[in-house]
Parts: structure tokens; C-alpha cells; sequence
């Protein structure tokens, strides 16, 4: 297992399909540096798949930026754009919501019961920012 | 053997055995989507199998083109059977609540032959 890599921050600029998957990508590399599991390492990896295609679709375009959380027992993801908004946040991290294919539903519900904590900070004309965090399992933390 | 959108379409006997690659795009999802439906009308088996045991995220994009597949399929008269999912992958998906329609999850190559055998031996 490599050195906890505190400085380490990875950000991934998403502007095309692509990116969406060298984020997740990244993230599971970099969750795996950490000891994440494989199973967390998927969640992970699906997680950021769910909020870097929002940023891509709804956001057009953003910047996802991986590192170990502050207090040191886990991973942090913040994935940011810089698009229209989300006007009914509530509304939107509703599974399911809204109907039409493509939606942000299930993406949001389901990446925020992915992860450990999950908080989404959107304003109309500003952008979106969603930050994300895994905690390690107690055993494997330093 | 076919490359679609960077996946294999194998044909064997009466079916058609499909593997996506790691890592597919969206839009590479959308090319084998259409490139599989394409190749079954053409091809006219009674049968599908999707290996998924390259796939290492299945996100609700990817969850809900699967399901695309396996339904259209399903339309055209076509059994799906899907074999090699991760356990991680399958974990996850059930955690998020994404579930890929009509399709017969096997454990290996060999049942889900002998599935689909079956299925258009009884039909």
C-alpha cells in the first residue's frame, strides 16, 4: 500500500464523454492508494460516473477534484460546474425525479447512497457543486 | 467476430454472444446499442447473451442502456441472458436501484446456452 497521499489532489476537467470515465477512472485509483476495497472502489467509481455526467449534461461541463478528506480517514470528491442550476434541489435528489430519460433522479439519490455523505450547493445561473465523501473502514485507517 | 462501439458480437449456432469493453463512453454505449439490434434483426437468432464481465461501473446510463438492449430484444422476439457481472458491479447496482429489464442472469457461457436452448426448444 502506497504513503497516505496527503497533498496529493488529482482534478479531472470534464468537457466530454470521455471524461466522465478518466473521473472515474482516477477516483478508483485513487481510492485504492487509500485501501479502499474493491466493493468501495465500484461505489466510488459509480458515484462520481453519476455526478461528473450531471456536470457534463446539465452543467455543461466542470471540473472534478479528488482527495483524501482533511481529517485523513477517507476520500473527498468535489465535482463542480458552472451551468443554469438546479432550480428545485429537493425535488431533484428525489429517486426518479424527474421522469424523462436522462434525468437527474437516480443519479443523484443513487450516488448520494453510494457514499458516506453527500451535499449538493446549487444556484440558479451560478452553477452546481457537489462534494462527496467515503470514510475507510476503521481497520484500515492510519 | 464484429467490433461494435469497442465491443465484441460473437455468433454461435443460434445465437448471438455480446461483449462490451471496459470503460465504454456513452457514446460508444449508444453505438453498441444500436449496432446489437442491428445485428440481430440481421442475423434473425433466437437468442442473446451479454457478457458483462468487462464492465466495471454500471451507472444509471449504462444500467438503463442494458435495459434498452434487452427489451428491444425482448421485442423482437429475441431471449436475453446476461453472464459475468462483478460482484462490485452487481452490489452496487443494488444499492442504487438499477435493474436491467427483462434479461435471465446465469452464472457462466455454458448455462446461458443451455438457457436459450431451452427457451427456443419450448417455444
Amino acid at each position: 500500500m502506497t504513503e497516505f497521499p496527503e497533498e496529493g489532489v488529482v482534478e479531472v476537467e470534464i468537457r466530454e464523454d470521455f471524461d466522465i470515465i478518466t473521473a472515474r477512472a482516477r477516483a478508483r485509483v485513487f481510492a485504492e492508494s487509500l485501501g479502499f476495497g474493491i466493493v468501495d472502489q465500484t461505489r466510488i467509481a459509480t458515484a462520481v460516473s453519476e455526478i461528473a455526467r450531471n456536470a457534463l449534461t446539465h452543467g455543461g461541463g466542470g471540473k472534478a477534484i479528488i482527495r483524501a478528506s482533511k481529517d485523513k480517514k477517507g476520500l473527498e470528491i468535489e465535482i463542480v460546474d458552472e451551468g443554469p442550476g438546479i432550480p428545485n434541489l429537493d425535488r431533484a435528489m428525489e429517486r426518479g425525479f424527474p421522469s424523462k430519460p436522462g434525468g437527474l433522479g437516480l443519479g443523484l439519490a443513487g450516488a448520494k447512497r453510494l457514499m458516506d455523505e453527500f451535499h449538493i450547493e446549487s444556484k440558479p445561473g451560478v452553477g452546481t457543486k457537489v462534494t462527496m465523501r467515503k470514510r475507510l473502514p476503521s481497520r484500515i485507517r492510519r | 467476430m464484429e467490433e461494435a462501439g469497442g465491443a465484441s458480437i460473437l455468433k454461435i449456432e443460434d445465437f448471438l454472444i455480446a461483449t462490451p469493453q471496459e470503460a465504454m463512453h456513452d457514446l460508444a454505449a449508444i453505438q453498441f446499442k444500436d449496432e446489437l439490434l442491428r445485428r440481430l434483426k440481421e442475423t434473425k437468432v433466437s437468442g442473446l447473451v451479454m457478457n458483462l464481465g468487462r464492465i466495471d461501473v454500471v451507472d444509471s446510463f449504462m444500467g438503463r442502456t442494458i435495459g434498452e438492449i434487452a427489451n428491444s430484444a425482448n421485442l423482437m422476439g429475441v431471449e436475453v441472458a446476461i453472464i459475468g457481472l462483478r460482484p462490485d458491479v452487481a452490489i452496487t447496482m443494488v444499492e442504487m436501484g438499477i435493474s436491467l429489464g427483462n434479461v435471465h442472469p446465469l452464472l457462466n457461457l455454458d448455462l446461458a446456452l443451455e438457457f436459450l436452448r431451452n427457451q427456443r426448444g419450448g417455444a
